[in-house]
């Protein structure tokens, strides 16, 4: 009956039609500008049907409708009001068409069916989901609302309770939490999705299930009186606001259009939706937030892309049972990659073994995993005090102590018990790989790969590729990490690479703040607001002092001009007094556990004694200038990364730091943020603070390029 | 008859299908939304009882937690279409008794002039809300009764063994339940009673319940007397089969004055004519309507040959041939007792059963036209329960 890129629309008997989704030359099914001509098309042909008894909706690919394409929205949201409207109302008008049908709709959903697929499903009368499925309505985490009518029909499908919770999150929902939430009518096996959608269907053309009253539903106001409305709408504000925190502005107007639209029927409450969305999507909360999505699949692509070649990870091994070793074990275990444990103490294996094992009992203890699985994943961990078994290991991680000559001796021992094939990688902070390769026989077989602590809760690894690492070597190791369920940045080799290359500089402006006299909490709590998860000095005690004082020393070394102080800085005195941060309970600040047995932070008067030798007279600085000493450092250093190739694009430095430092994602990272500020208004700043040094400083060709007012993000958003 | 203005008189009555505890069709409907979908269609067909009138709504339920928590009565009247927020809910626990024990407090109020309309009834989703758990027996009780009392079937057993009812007459007394409730269903019987429901057919889609799934058309006795004892498995003779049956389902009774009926120009059914409430020994719970129906009587200056129709709940064969028996009923079982089968076939959903079996009485009453009618049942840990009615 109709036959398009996206959409197939066939007779079925009894006057029943089925429509297909399966759009060309796609692995998934999306809404595009295209798709969204056609569905108005095919909903022309429905309309003049006057045979047709019901419709029903399903998807010939691996998931109904991952949503609208997200591609398009930078493109669109950059034209303006006008374009976004249209943008909207085309597919609304669509969505109220297809709602409005005189037959009744049935959609089968598998997969997925998010954002704009989740608000195609809304549209229709019954919702059928294959066990497995996801659904909901992602929108708010991209700093948007949704805009096809999610939180028009969802809450008078399902209560204010269930689309509050839904949107504010944007998480996805399992078919049988949908179910429980009457946002689905059945949950059925995939192979059984189409037919049984297909004999609802048949119910309804029947009259034996009613679709009327549902519709009606859907297209009038909310039930709720004033005194319930009120209420409803405000604690959930009340409580999302406090959730989702002062800098994500969507999950609060989202609940905000709901309560303004509640006492008016489907098409007037889309207004008040389409003029929020509007608002929202020319945010710049919105374009960081939707860049971010854009360049974190760019980033899954490219590690997928790297690794696609090496796929060989039977068994790995760690060599070092500390915290990293440990933590390392763990998390290949957990993904299912038997790993062997080496250190050199008994003591040391014990710990590593605890540190798994504590992981693993809270697990169990949230209910997130069974004895059964606890047992099989422990027993993927092989803790051994000697080389044995390592000949037959695809990768070796070690995770020995941060020191050169003992990093450089255990890989040539250890590379002298692995096999030709097996791939060495060295997870260090800041050491070169280059410079820990030499004295390996096989430095081709070498790269490094960089976790970040706590292993198994912080997402990002960095494979640093030395001077002599093969492809090889990198494929694998990318392989591992992606297994190891890490987000991965491959980057070139220096000291620090590039996380910490460039958070090294950010710790050296807090330590010339302190030393120019600023309140430490100050500066903790001004970078807390401006985003960060923690302040420098919160950070500096859980990174550890000690960690902290030698990282230093490695990073002036290498980048004296920069890094080297004249002045003793105030973590510096703390840690002479034996104050290791959150590690021995005492750093900048005490650490105690609560009544709970969670390790809670503590404000201590006797810090400032202690740093009052290395500081001036106090001085109360304005929280703008704290925030721009902080960052700009951070920035010059991410810029000369950038120059020397250490990273490749702007768009994997951004995800970096904000995987792995907790870089305020709101912001849309780093560079983003540098775009925002503006080239002039960058380099101005950074004369005003002159005086500082090298570290507020970029190069001549930096310069001229943020002088000709150069981007790092095109004005769709994607990474130049 | 002349109704009298403080008259408690029944306006309607409807009930769910029953649906089966384990992987029957409502088990994904909740308790709440059981109850408030029957309750939307029972007021639907009773345009002229304004729900804004609603004196009080009384619920009956037993395991009143998760779903059936928190009141489940005003969480189900705030989950239909027609009850307006300014009618109250209360949630009552009399176990087996309690929607009857519903109708009793709402008839009690209209005779006393408190009040002069009400919705009663009850619901049980023994799927969601397993009978035994939760549950936290004070040791104490050992000090005076049986900890057995506590358990139903053990109490059968008790019964059946103190009144020398043996297996054989259990399984014909089930059987007959079966056959009794399947030749209702085909002949109309349940017509009036049954509200359907939207619920969920065996593959888990939705469809429209307008059956009770619990009835076994096709047992025998030859199939029943091979089934095991459940709660004495060696030497004892209550099985699954003669058991009442593990079931989802809710039921619900309009209740107005005389004097209301009359203003709104509603026609009544029949009259609570009286009630009774009684105690006995917890081991022998099941004996409870014996003692309640022999009260009423006597109070009432009636004997059991004046009830056209008797609706005893079956808990068990093994309690109700011996209370049967006692009440002289064993003679006349086939004109008046249970005519369209009882729990055994249609299970017993706690909280709903006594408003469902007081309901059906009625459409017995109506079909074959007596005048006076009994319903009555026994209540875990020694209760019996009974009400009669009149045709109005």
């Amino acid at each position: 009956m109709y036959k398009g890129k996206a959409f197939e629309l066939t007779e079925l008997e009894h006057g029943l039609r089925h429509l297909v989704f399966d759009l060309d030359g796609q692995s998934v099914n999306k809404f595009g500008v295209a798709v969204m001509a056609e569905l108005a098309e095919v909903l022309d042909v429905l309309e003049a049907d006057k045979a047709a008894a019901g419709l029903l909706i399903s998807s010939a690919k691996d998931a109904f409708v991952v949503g609208a394409d997200i591609g398009e929205f930078g493109g669109v949201f950059a034209l303006g009001q006008g374009a976004i409207v249209k943008h909207l109302e085309n597919n609304n008008h669509s969505f109220n068409r297809l709602e409005d049908l005189a037959m009744p709709t049935v959609v089968a959903i598998n997969g997925y069916a998010l954002g704009g697929g989740c608000e195609f499903s809304l549209a229709c009368d019954y919702r059928i989901a294959a066990r497995g499925a996801k659904i909901g309505l992602p929108e708010t985490k991209l700093g948007i609302i949704p805009g096809w009518g999610g939180t028009v029909r969802l809450p008078r499908l399902a209560g204010v309770d269930v689309a509050v919770e839904w949107i504010a999150s944007g998480k996805d929902q399992p078919a049988d939490k949908a179910m429980r939430d009457g946002v689905v009518d059945a949950v059925v096996e995939e192979a059984e999705l189409v037919d049984s959608a297909l004999t609802v269907l048949k119910r309804l053309a029947r009259g034996e299930l009613d679709y009327r009253a549902r519709r009606d539903q859907k297209k009038a106001p909310l039930r709720h009186v004033d005194m319930e409305a009120i209420l409803a709408f405000e604690s959930s504000k009340a409580f999302i606001k406090a959730q989702a925190g002062r800098n994500y502005p969507a999950p609060v107007a989202a609940i905000q259009v709901m309560q303004n639209a509640a006492k008016f029927g489907r098409d007037d409450a889309l207004n008040f939706e389409r003029d929020e969305f509007c608002k929202q999507a020319q945010g710049d909360v919105a374009k960081a937030l939707v860049g971010l999505f854009l360049e974190d699949q760019q980033m899954g692509k490219k590690a997928k892309s790297l690794a696609s070649a090496e796929a060989k990870l039977a068994c790995s091994a760690v060599l070092g049972a500390g915290i990293m070793g440990g933590g390392i074990a763990y998390q290949s275990a957990y993904k299912g990659i038997p790993i062997l444990m080496k250190d050199i103490a008994a003591e040391g294996l014990k710990q590593g073994m605890d540190e798994a094992a504590s992981l693993l009992s809270s697990r169990v203890e949230r209910g997130r995993m069974s004895n059964h699985e606890l047992a099989e994943v422990l027993n993927r961990i092989s803790p051994s005090l000697s080389y044995d078994g390592f000949g037959g290991v695809d990768i070796v991680v070690e995770a020995v102590v941060e020191n050169l000559e003992l990093k450089r001796s255990v890989l040539a021992e250890v590379e002298r018990h692995v096999s030709a094939d097996t791939v060495l990688c060295s997870n260090t902070s800041t050491i070169p790989i280059s410079l820990l390769a030499e004295g390996l026989e096989r430095p081709e077989n070498f790269c490094g790969m960089h976790f970040f602590n706590p292993v198994h809760r912080m997402p990002l690894v960095e494979v640093i590729r030395g001077k002599r690492s093969s492809d090889a070597a990198v494929a694998r190791t990318v392989a591992y990490a992606l297994a190891m369920g890490k987000k991965v940045v491959v980057v070139n080799d220096c000291t620090g690479f590039l996380v910490n290359r460039v958070l090294f500089p950010y710790f050296a402006a807090f330590s010339m703040l302190l030393r120019d006299g600023a309140d430490f909490q100050k500066i903790d709590k001004c970078m807390e607001r401006w985003g960060w998860p923690m302040g420098p000095a919160y950070l500096m005690d859980v990174v550890g002092l000690d960690t902290g004082v030698h990282a230093e020393t490695v990073m002036a070394k290498a980048y004296p001009q920069r890094m080297t102080r004249d002045f003793t800085a105030a973590h510096e005195l703390l840690y002479r007094e034996g104050r290791l941060g959150q590690k021995n309970g005492v750093g900048f600040y005490a650490y105690e556990k609560d009544s709970k047995g969670k390790s809670k932070k503590v404000p201590l008067d006797e810090t400032y004694e202690l740093i009052k030798g290395g500081c001036v007279e106090p001085v109360d600085l304005d929280d703008e200038l704290i925030v721009m000493r902080m960052m700009l450092p951070m920035a010059c250093e991410m810029l000369r990364c950038l120059e020397e190739g250490i990273v490749a694009t702007a768009g994997e430095a951004d995800m970096a730091l904000i995987y792995g430092l907790g870089f305020p994602p709101f912001r849309g990272g780093l560079l983003r943020w540098l775009d925002q500020l503006g080239g002039e208004p960058f380099l101005q700043l950074l004369d005003n603070h002159k005086s500082l040094g090298a570290l507020y400083q970029v190069s001549e060709q930096t310069r001229r390029r943020l002088e000709d007012g150069q981007k790092f993000y095109a004005l769709g958003g994607e990474a130049e | 008859m002349t109704i009298r203005d403080n008259d408690a008189l029944i306006v309607d009555f409807a009930r769910t299908p029953m649906g089966r505890s384990k992987n029957g069709s409502f088990r994904f409907t909740r308790a709440e939304e059981l109850s408030a979908s029957l309750v939307d269609q029972l007021l639907k067909r009773n345009e002229a009882l304004d729900p804004a009138e609603l004196d009080d709504v009384i619920w009956g339920c037993v395991m009143q937690r998760g779903e059936q928590g928190f009141n489940v009565a005003r969480n189900m009247l705030l989950r239909t279409q027609s009850i307006p927020h300014s009618v109250p809910a209360q949630t009552v626990n009399r176990l087996c008794g309690s929607s009857m024990a519903a109708m009793h407090t709402a008839a009690a109020s209209i005779i006393a002039g408190l009040g002069q309309a009400y919705l009663v009834g009850g619901v049980e989703h023994m799927g969601h809300l397993p009978m035994d758990e939760g549950i936290d027996v004070n040791p104490a009780l050992g000090l005076s009764v049986a900890k057995a009392a506590g358990s139903m079937g053990i109490t059968a057993e008790y019964l059946a063994l103190l009144h020398g009812i043996n297996r054989e007459q259990m399984d014909e007394f089930s059987l007959r339940s079966h056959k009794l409730a399947a030749a209702a269903r085909d002949t109309g019987g349940f017509s009036r009673e049954i509200i359907s429901i939207n619920a969920h057919d065996k593959n888990g889609l939705p469809y429209q319940m307008q059956h009770d799934e619990t009835i076994r058309d096709d047992t025998t006795l030859e199939a029943l007397s091979q089934l095991k004892p459940v709660f004495n498995p060696r030497g004892g003779t209550v099985t699954a089969g003669s058991s009442s049956q593990i079931t989802d389902g809710a039921s619900a009774m309009l209740l107005c004055s005389g004097a209301y009926a009359k203003a709104r120009g509603l026609t009544a059914l029949a009259r609570i004519k009286a009630m009774k409430v009684v105690g006995v020994d917890p081991s022998i719970m099941g004996y409870g309507p014996v003692p309640a129906c022999q009260q009423l009587l006597q109070d009432q200056g009636l004997s059991m040959a004046d009830i056209g129709a008797v609706e005893l709940n079956e808990a068990f064969a093994a309690q109700a041939l011996p209370v049967l028996k006692d009440l002289e009923l064993l003679d006349s079982i086939d004109d008046k007792v249970n005519l369209r089968g009882g729990a055994i076939a249609l299970g017993h959903a706690f909280g709903c059963s006594g408003a469902r079996i007081s309901g059906t009485l009625l459409n017995i009453m109506r079909d074959q036209q007596h005048e006076l009618g009994l319903a009555t049942m026994c209540i875990g840990l020694g209760q019996g329960i009974a009400t009669l009615i009149e045709q109005v």
